[in-house]
């Protein structure tokens, strides 16, 4: 599914390196965790496979089934199958999110060649996703994100992973900001949509998160590098010893 | 050359003598062969004082940005009355139904069937009712454009609405311009206790023609009085247009103004209220769009004189390629205005390299218990936000089309007619699709 081969990325316009030979791989139908101390890169790796341009990409690639995708552009990578859930969703004031919702699955549709969706067919599958992340029919019609509660935000992300239906998900930092509640029904959310198909990359800080989201695989993230992968044990070994071991393999 | 000229005079170091341009010598030529209907000493005293201090320049606070001495280099020849093909052309009307007001360069060519409590009073018919009625909402007799307005004015009607009457279709009037020339129109409209109207005003032209339009309209409200007014300027993008929009609200009375601007190569909308009654509420918005070489000026002046009064002004502007747009607001709060509440933003989003926004945000605050504020901003489009939409599959030129529509929404929601509001939506989206 994702292959990720030797990427060296830095910020653009300065020297600062955040990525140093980066080696990943997800497989089809595989939920894999990278965990790792603040300023490891986690989320500069997640924003660089969704394609942001802050990012300069000294060496390396990116293939989403076996097609490098960092020659294209943001909106052709979400098309071919990628979704980024933010750690931080953005608010689009005067954008009504059924309208967001619409242009960017009618986007994708048209990037693949697909018809447009139906309009009774596109309000049925938003009300199919909505009720089973607790999302109000009021909080449909507000504008995208604006208002909402870092709770709301991060399900509103995930309504939107499940009528994407991207190939591979990345979810960066979703747990934060959740509290006990709406970490269990965004985790359920997301548990709905593994499917053999599909592979996930879950970034998080803490091992709370994979109590709900049960990997597959863990990665310790460190310093630009992947340093450590083993199974869903690594998680708890991290949260009870911390990343201190692994600061200095890096 | 329409450059200005300075000679110093000998005698007075600091008085500078302005030699006229070559419009204002065209003007003067116009002037003196015009031969006008109605009000000729009001004609003549408008003019002397138009030629005495010349056209405005930056040098005049109010027109610092735009120096239309500078700017205007030709002034078109005043408009001969339409031929009877031209005036029996259907009119642009943004609404259903087409029964409107329609000017054709200027000039009342048909008159809609009026709804009950309405009546029309033409130039025509009782010059002297019009020329009274000059000056009643607010005093222009400083302004250059309301003076040359007064001095061509070729229509000129006042449209009363009888106490207590509600009108519940909009009026609309549509002017047309079919060539080079000047059109000047001045429309005087009272509303009466407690009535209510709606009023759509729209401006476009002949492709390629470089129209000059002068309008002037003048909104009276009384007593509980409601007034929605929607201006749009579609003008041909040679055209020239300067509008004035004079405003008087008394007591409980409510008036909410948009203009909506896509159109003319340089354009100038003034808006002065007055807010003379206690317990009124007025709301100056307006959206413009602009490209090419565009200069696009919104100046307006809100006094509150009286008792809590609450003004809203929130004007949008969005700049592309090297086009220039210009925002300067004034709320004046006079010493007995208490418990004013005025709140006033421009935003502007500037697209290309070239693009440029002048604002100037006013208070003049004269009384103690008042909450006044202002804002003025100037931005791009939000790369972060552009990246969150684009990851989610929607390509840049439709991300920023979001985006842009988004950020002029902000004003057309204020628009209560849902038809109008959803035509100017698709004029903002028929904008964006002819970006580049």
């Amino acid at each position: 599914m994702l292959e990720i081969h030797n990427l060296h990325v830095k910020i653009k316009d300065e020297d600062k390196k955040i990525l140093n030979g980066l080696n990943l791989k997800v497989a089809a139908g595989e939920v894999a965790a990278i965990m790792g101390p603040n300023g490891s890169g986690k989320s500069t790796l997640s924003y660089v496979i969704a394609g942001k341009e802050d990012y300069e990409v000294l060496d390396g690639e990116i293939l989403l089934n076996g097609v490098n995708i960092l020659e294209m552009e943001a909106d052709a990578r979400a098309a071919a199958g990628v979704f980024l859930a933010f750690q931080y969703p953005l608010e689009i004031p005067g954008v009504a999110t059924m309208t967001f919702l619409k242009a960017a699955m009618n986007a994708q549709r048209r990037a693949r060649g697909e018809d447009e969706i139906m309009p009774a067919a596109f309000i049925k599958a938003v009300n199919a996703a909505a009720d089973g992340l607790g999302i109000s029919k009021d909080m449909l019609k507000r504008a995208l994100n604006v208002g909402f509660s870092g709770g709301e935000k991060k399900r509103m992300e995930i309504l939107q992973m499940a009528l994407l239906a991207p190939k591979m998900c990345i979810l960066d930092e979703t747990d934060s900001g959740l509290d006990i509640d709406a970490l269990r029904i965004v985790s359920e959310g997301v548990n709905r949509l593994r499917n053999k198909d599909r592979g996930f990359l879950v970034i998080t800080h803490y091992q709370r998160l994979l109590d709900h989201i049960i990997p597959d695989t863990v990665h310790v993230m460190a310093a630009g590098q992947i340093v450590k992968t083993g199974g869903k044990e690594l998680a708890l070994e991290l949260e009870a010893n911390g990343y201190r071991d692994y600061a200095a393999v890096a | 050359m329409a450059i200005a000229i300075m000679q110093r005079l000998p005698e007075m170091s600091a008085a500078v003598k302005l030699l006229r341009t070559a419009a204002e010598d065209a003007l003067a030529k116009h002037f003196s062969a015009s031969k006008p209907s109605g009000f000729v000493n009001l004609r003549n005293e408008a003019f002397a004082a138009v030629a005495s201090n010349g056209l405005p320049t930056r040098r005049v606070e109010a027109w610092h940005y735009t120096d239309l001495r500078a700017m205007m280099k030709v002034a078109a020849s005043p408009a001969p009355k339409p031929s009877a093909e031209q005036a029996a052309k259907r009119p642009w009307s943004l609404v259903k139904g087409d029964d409107v007001f329609s000017f054709v360069d200027g000039w009342l060519v048909k008159s809609p069937k009026l709804p009950k409590g309405v009546t029309l009073t033409t130039l025509e018919e009782d010059a002297g009712k019009i020329a009274d009625s000059f000056h009643q909402a607010v005093n222009l007799k400083h302004d250059a454009v309301t003076g040359l307005n007064t001095a061509f004015m070729t229509s000129g009607l006042v449209i009363d609405v009888a106490a207590g009457t509600a009108v519940l279709e909009p009026l609309s009037l549509a002017f047309e311009t079919t060539d080079a020339t000047a059109s000047y129109a001045r429309i005087i409209i009272k509303i009466a206790d407690g009535a209510s109207l709606s009023v759509i005003e729209t401006h476009r032209g002949k492709a390629g023609a470089a129209a000059q339009e002068n309008t002037v309209v003048e909104f009276i409200l009384g007593k509980q009085a409601k007034v929605e007014h929607t201006r749009v300027n579609a003008s041909d993008l040679q055209s020239q247009t300067l509008s004035t929009l004079a405003v008087s609200v008394a007591e409980k009375a409510q008036f909410n103004t948009l203009s909506f601007t896509t159109g003319a190569a340089l354009s100038r909308h003034q808006v002065f209220a007055r807010v003379h009654g206690d317990d009124a509420h007025i709301g100056v918005r307006g959206v413009t769009l602009l490209r090419g070489t565009q200069h696009a000026d919104s100046t307006l002046v809100v006094e509150h004189d009286a008792l809590n009064g609450i003004s809203r002004e929130l004007f949008k502007t969005v700049v592309d390629e090297e086009a220039r747009g210009v925002f300067q607001g004034k709320i004046i709060v006079k010493p007995h205005a208490q418990k004013t509440d005025g709140q006033m933003a421009s935003n502007a989003l500037l697209l290309g390299e070239f693009s440029s926004m002048h604002g100037k945000p006013e208070l003049e605050i004269f009384a103690d218990d008042v909450v006044c504020a202002h804002g003025a901003t100037v931005g791009n489009l939000d790369d972060d936000l552009l990246f969150y939409l684009r990851s989610r599959g929607i390509n840049r030129s439709e991300a920023e089309a979001l985006m842009i529509q988004a950020f002029a929404g902000d004003a057309l929601e204020h628009i209560t007619h849902e038809e109008l509001r959803d035509v100017l939506i698709g004029m903002t989206t028929d904008w964006l699709k002819a970006r580049q």
